[in-house]
């Protein structure tokens, strides 16, 4: 794949000339009837009033043709009038509604000549027109601020990149934060043979890059690519503003993500929903809802989910500061990445589709440190962004667990319920601990022992070993040699300890109730062993 | 059954009435069938009666002999409707002769199409005079003053339309194109159609004036269009014979009434015809139709136009279509032929090329 | 369907002079074929109720061949035709005053010409002659010819001078039947006049075949709703061809077509081989493709449609419009004339001069007809509801003032046994 080459933004000549889609959106021929149009971005050199025949036939090329008078009889005299236009390659044919028919439709679609019928009297339209042709950078200026009009009405950064994309149609317009899609059409960062990128930076508050508006432009169009970078310079403005009212609320947002989240948990059919059948849902079955773009979450392709929770296992929902502490740091590293308070923890995921598109940059340095490059399951990134995270994981006694890579919303869904298992392993390293489910295994399991009640029980099975001051060390031994099969020589060399010190410790637990050599009781035992341990080791 | 050619001097027997009748059909093939029925019988047996017509070129005869054109003025449906009661055309021939004081040695075709072919026949079968193998026109226009007699400079007038309700207006005009104008009206009256003697002049002139032969062209296409009953084979005698070819073969896919904006001073409101072209390069052809189809549009390029005879073919029926018969659905080839080489000259075109219909383009055969 | 024992069943019929047939449809296909010898319908009738006993929704009979054999072979049995024109006046040739085809003029036995009529927009020509429309009214009088036909230039369009010399004629022969031209609408003359003739000469003739038809039909099939076949291969109810057997000729050609293409399973072009030419006849949307013309049998030209019969090149099925499957009727014509019966619908046809000043009158012109076209359909037997306009033409009239149009319109309505054909749920079962 070959690099996108970034155009410097070209100052063009305001007066090239105009496409016929740039006149089809404003007046006069807004309002015409648009019955064939196989080429919006024909350029317009001048227009004709043609009144007879004979006009017609020393009409230009790229001329935007009015019939009139003997030459908008109706019947033969369009048909003839689009041959006549098509031979001089014409980029339009304007016809007043009375002289159209149905078989001049199909005679344009098979020329393949853009036609449009006009209400309007066609001389005072062809003067309109000739005004706009010959003045381009007037009818692009009307242009521009009838469409800053309908951008300054748009209250969601959705209905910005909409109103972009209908302006500038066919040329695809996103908006990309960090290296994602977060609105518009994806399209316009595919590279494409005879078409060039129009980049403009969206800075955020502080004049810090937030985001970055592109869009794709047919080369052959290059005069308006300008054009084109103005009216994406007007949406800056509206985007920051939709952007703010989007997090002015924070507290308020939080709670709309979360409740999104749940909505997006629902439509996957996951477990914890019971609005759908516990069957699972295939990975593609579900669409992403067009609200989850307006959050600015993409969902669609591979996603790969982040769990972030407390190294203490707090059972309960965290403190909104904290919640408010998470999602700033989270944002200062991923703003394009979303962070969710979800139960105990907060959710967080990579969109690997996305970032595998951003990355086509190289200008974009790629850490090649186990993915011999292509970073194709988006590992890379997610490796940068836990290392630049840990810091604040560890100063708020915070733990991680990143889920498998897997496709669509449910896909998201399972990735999210291992990163959540991955982190409760993770607490056993204790705070800044990052855990990937695909290293945890079986282990997993243990995780989700509920300690504090085994505990519980211990003390009132086994008072005396509670009770023994070197309960720990007893407890790590007994559990050491469980975990080495009953072989004293490993678990001495695993504890660090001598082989007799080893014996005279089980000896002691045995005393104590904690006996390993009944088979009877060796997986209770070992069980035990091990909450109780991972529960005493924590500070 | 073998062709006969007709030469130069002949004569025109009952036996040569269907010939003539093919002829002249497709010499004007916009025009139904209904009108003939009548006049193809009494003209038949008017020849029998009378015996034949003697069919002689103009330069075959002497240069003094006093000449009449004769012709059907009006429309075919209403003559269809209203028979001629059998002696509006010599009736109209004598009034000719009574206004110019001169006896008629001759009669001839105004235009040799439609039943216009057979009038002069039937005139020249009752008065006892040869009938002049020359025209007018040879096809049909639309106005009475179109014709090579015209464009020589002679005059139209005087002239006498007779009707089958057996009234008849004179005329004499100081401009050909008049008469059209003041007689319009009048044969609406007469019940839509009248019995037309005009141009009267002399046989030497009409020598360089009229299109010699073409009576008896009609008789000889009729032949071929008599023997055969298939289309291809039709088409390949008639370009033989005519020059005629084939612009295309389609479907009639849609029919337009009113068109275009028409004006008053030619009859029958334009409309259109559109056809989509079954194989070749699937063109959508456009006809545009007067009285006769006076262009054919092939993906909006004028592939032929007046005074180009234009003419549809119905190919399940091996027979031409005439202009009230159409309908959406059916297959029809599209033929041109080429008129007399003088209506291509800048007066003819002028006077009955495309912009006469309101169509100001060049004509492909001028291009 | 829903609520039937069986499905429908129908009865196509053809009387032909030397041999008449029948068949039985049901689901389409033939179920009972027999023929019997002679014209008479009752032997037939019988035979269809004694071997196919269940239900049946209608029978159609075609009767054109019948009708065909008395005009061709035996004209003397036909009622002696009076004829009137009322033109602007008489001809003065004497090959204009007659008919130009034999097979029509000697049907006549009397002509006369009444002053008068109009032009083709209803323009009035000449004043009805009153005096001379006695003096003929006196003359058919005086003799036996009781069968009256009456033409009037215009009358398609203003048909009141017709009806005033019907009316008069009416008044001074109360016993005349009289057929006037306008009833069938069309263009010319000559073919308006063959039309109205060959009506007025078959009255009695037809009235022969329709009693018998009918008298068969109730002993037999009592009950079952009775249709005569048309030439445009449609059906009318029997009372109706009593007043207009002309619409009868050319039935059995047009029913061919339609049981060919019955057999080959839809549209198509069928071949029919005729001598001494084979000849082809198209079928589309279930409808044979007809128009006022000249009818083969009688080679005159009618303004009642029949089928467009093409002579065949000698290789149709290599010729032009390949996009149209040719299908050769090789089975019998007179079983295929049955089954084209028996499928056929009630059908009608208008075809009319029309004079407008935009398209928008068009459109109202055009509406005018179809709504008399479908109300035309409904005299003719078709369920009321159930008619659909199937083919509409406007077409400029050359040579005439701008705006002349000839709008021709056909109307068919549902066949019998339809969903929508309200006979059909009040059949009794035949029983026995």
């Amino acid at each position: 794949m070959t690099g996108t080459v970034r155009h410097p933004p070209q100052r063009r000549s305001a007066t090239a000339p105009l496409e016929l889609a740039e006149l089809l959106r404003v007046e006069p021929l807004a309002s015409a009837d648009a019955v064939h149009v196989p080429d919006p971005g024909r350029l317009v050199h001048q227009v004709v009033l043609a009144e007879t025949f004979e006009r017609l036939g020393r009409t230009g090329p790229h001329a935007l043709v009015v019939l009139h008078a003997e030459a908008a009889t109706g019947g033969w005299s369009l048909a003839a009038g689009l041959h006549a236009t098509w031979e001089r390659n014409a980029a339009a044919v304007v016809v007043p509604r009375p002289a159209m028919s149905a078989s001049s439709v199909i005679l344009a679609q098979r020329l393949g000549i853009a036609l449009l019928v006009i209400d309007a009297d066609p001389v005072d339209t062809s003067l309109a027109l000739a005004g706009q042709v010959s003045a381009p950078q007037a009818a692009r200026a009307l242009r521009v601020a009838l469409c800053a009009e309908r951008l300054a009405d748009q209250t969601s950064i959705r209905g910005v990149l909409g109103v972009l994309n209908a302006e500038l149609a066919p040329a695809p317009v996103a908006l990309i934060v960090g290296r994602s899609v977060t609105a518009g059409r994806a399209a316009a960062l595919q590279e494409r043979p005879e078409h060039r990128q129009v980049r403009i930076e969206v800075n955020g508050a502080g004049g810090r890059p937030w985001a970055e508006l592109v869009a794709r432009v047919p080369g052959t169009t290059a005069a308006a690519a300008g054009h084109v970078e103005s009216l994406l310079g007007l949406a800056r403005l509206p985007l920051l503003a939709a952007w703010a009212q989007a997090r002015l609320q924070t507290s308020t947002q939080a709670v709309q993500e979360r409740a999104a989240f749940q909505l997006l948990r629902r439509l996957a059919g996951d477990p914890d929903s019971d609005a759908l059948p516990r069957s699972r849902v295939e990975p593609h079955d579900v669409a992403a809802p067009s609200w989850a773009s307006d959050l600015g979450w993409r969902v669609e392709g591979t996603n790969r989910a982040v769990w972030i929770g407390s190294a203490h296992g707090a059972e309960t929902e965290p403190a909104p500061e904290l919640t408010e502490l998470v999602r700033s740091a989270w944002q200062r590293e991923r703003p394009d990445w979303p962070i969710i308070a979800d139960a105990d923890g907060w959710v967080s995921w990579q969109n690997i589709s996305a970032d595998a598109l951003g990355s086509d940059d190289p200008g974009d340095d790629i850490d090649d440190d186990d993915t011999g490059g292509a970073d194709t399951d988006g590992a890379t990134a997610m490796r940068r962004v836990i290392s630049a995270v840990g810091k604040v994981a560890r100063r708020h006694g915070l733990v991680l667990g990143i889920g498998g890579a897997h496709a669509g919303i449910p896909g998201l869904m399972r990735s999210v319920e291992q990163a959540r298992l991955a982190a409760h392993v993770a607490r056993d390293g204790g705070p800044g601990t990052v855990q990937w489910f695909d290293g945890v295994g079986a282990r997993a399991t243990l995780a989700w022992l509920p300690r504090g009640q085994i505990a519980a029980v211990a003390e009132l099975s086994l008072p005396d070993l509670v009770a023994a001051r070197d309960r720990v060390s007893l407890v790590d031994t007994v559990l050491t040699v469980l975990d080495c099969g009953g072989s004293l020589s490993q678990a001495s060399t695993r504890l660090g300890v001598h082989r007799n010190t080893v014996l005279a410790r089980v000896a002691r637990a045995k005393e104590l109730g904690l006996v390993v050599d009944d088979p009877n009781r060796r997986l209770a035992m070992h069980v035990l062993c091990y909450a109780l341990a991972t529960l005493w080791k924590a500070p | 059954m073998t062709s006969r050619y007709v030469g130069a001097v002949s004569s025109v027997t009952a036996d040569d009435v269907p010939a003539l009748v093919e002829g002249a059909k497709f010499y004007s093939p916009a025009v139904g069938d209904a009108g003939w029925i009548s006049m193809v019988s009494w003209t038949t047996e008017l020849l029998r009666r009378n015996g034949p017509v003697v069919l002689v070129r103009p330069d075959a005869v002497a240069p003094q002999t006093r000449a009449v054109g004769l012709c059907a003025i009006g429309s075919g449906a209403a003559l269809a409707d209203l028979p001629p009661a059998g002696d509006e055309f010599a009736l109209a021939v004598r009034e000719v002769e009574h206004l110019t004081r001169r006896r008629a040695g001759v009669v001839y075709p105004l235009a040799a199409a439609t039943v216009s072919a057979l009038v002069p026949l039937v005139a020249a079968a009752q008065l006892e005079v040869p009938l002049l193998d020359a025209d007018g026109m040879g096809r049909t226009f639309a106005l009475i003053h179109h014709t090579s007699m015209h464009l020589a400079g002679l005059p139209i007038g005087p002239l006498v339309a007779r009707g089958a309700t057996g009234e008849s207006i004179a005329l004499s005009v100081h401009a050909a194109a008049r008469a059209d104008t003041l007689l319009r009206g009048g044969v609406d009256s007469l019940g839509g159609w009248a019995a037309l003697a005009a141009y009267p002049c002399t046989a030497g002139q009409l020598r360089t004036a009229a299109l010699p032969g073409t009576v008896s062209r009609l008789i000889n296409v009729g032949r071929l269009l008599l023997e055969s009953g298939d289309t291809e084979v039709l088409i390949g005698r008639l370009a033989a014979v005519a020059g005629c070819r084939r612009i295309g073969r389609g479907r009639i896919v849609e029919l337009e009434h009113l068109s275009r904006p028409s004006d008053v001073t030619i009859p029958a409101h334009p409309s259109s015809v559109v056809i989509d072209e079954v194989g070749g390069h699937g063109r959508l052809m456009r006809l545009e139709l007067r009285s006769e189809i006076v262009a054919v549009f092939a993906d909006g390029a004028l592939a032929a136009a007046a005074p180009d005879l234009i003419c549809l073919i119905d190919v399940l029926r091996g027979e031409l279509a005439t202009l009230d018969s159409l309908e959406p659905g059916a297959l029809v080839d599209v033929l041109v032929m080429p008129a007399d080489a003088v209506w291509y000259s800048a007066e003819g075109l002028a006077m009955v090329g495309p912009a006469s219909h309101g169509i100001p383009l060049d004509h492909p055969r001028r291009r | 369907m829903p609520g039937r024992a069986a499905p429908t069943a129908l009865v196509g019929v053809s009387l032909g002079p030397a041999r008449s047939h029948a068949v039985v449809i049901q689901n389409r296909s033939v179920i009972r074929s027999l023929s019997v010898t002679g014209p008479d319908p009752a032997e037939l009738f019988a035979r269809i109720a004694s071997e196919f006993r269940r239900p049946v929704a209608g029978v159609v009979v075609d009767i054109g061949r019948l009708l065909l054999e008395r005009i061709l072979r035996q004209p003397a049995e036909l009622s002696a035709v009076a004829m009137i024109r009322v033109v602007p006046r008489a001809a003065s040739d004497p090959a204009l005053g007659r008919h130009p085809d034999d097979v029509i003029e000697r049907l006549i036995t009397q002509r006369f010409t009444v002053p008068g009529g109009h032009d083709l927009f209803g323009h009035e020509l000449r004043r009805l002659d009153r005096e001379a429309l006695n003096a003929v009214c006196r003359e058919i009088a005086a003799h036996p010819a009781r069968c009256v036909a009456v033409v009037a230039a215009g009358a398609g369009t203003q048909p009141r001078h017709e009806r005033e010399v019907a009316d008069a004629v009416q008044a001074a022969v109360p016993a005349a039947r009289i057929s006037a031209a306008h009833e069938f609408g069309g263009q010319g003359m000559a073919a308006r006049e063959a039309t109205v003739v060959l009506n007025a000469a078959l009255a009695a003739a037809a009235q022969d075949v329709l009693d018998g038809c009918e008298r068969a039909a109730q002993r037999a099939l009592p009950g079952v709703p009775l249709h005569i076949a048309r030439g445009d291969g449609g059906w009318n109810s029997s009372s109706r061809l009593r007043v207009l057997p002309v619409l009868g000729l050319g039935a059995t050609d047009a029913l061919q077509l339609r049981g060919a293409a019955e057999v080959a399973g839809g549209d198509c072009r069928v071949l029919l081989r005729r001598t001494p030419h084979p000849v082809v006849g198209d079928v589309r949307r279930g409808l044979v493709a007809v128009r006022p013309q000249v009818l083969r049998d009688l080679d005159t030209a009618l303004v009642v449609p029949t089928a467009t019969l093409a002579r065949a090149g000698p290789e149709p099925g290599s010729g032009p419009a390949g996009d149209v499957p040719l299908v050769v009727a090789d089975g019998d014509p007179d079983e295929l004339a049955c089954i084209g019966a028996a499928v056929s619908r009630p059908t009608a046809w208008l075809d009319e001069i029309a004079f407008i000043e935009s398209t928008a009158r068009l459109d109202g012109v055009r509406r005018d007809a179809e709504a008399r076209a479908t109300a035309i359909a409904t005299a003719n037997g078709a369920a009321p509801g159930t008619a659909d306009i199937v083919e509409v033409s406007t077409v400029a009239v050359p040579y005439s003032p701008s705006g002349t149009v000839r709008i021709r319109v056909r109307v068919a309505g549902a066949p019998d046994g339809a969903p929508g054909s309200s006979r059909a749920a009040e059949l009794p079962a035949v029983t026995g």
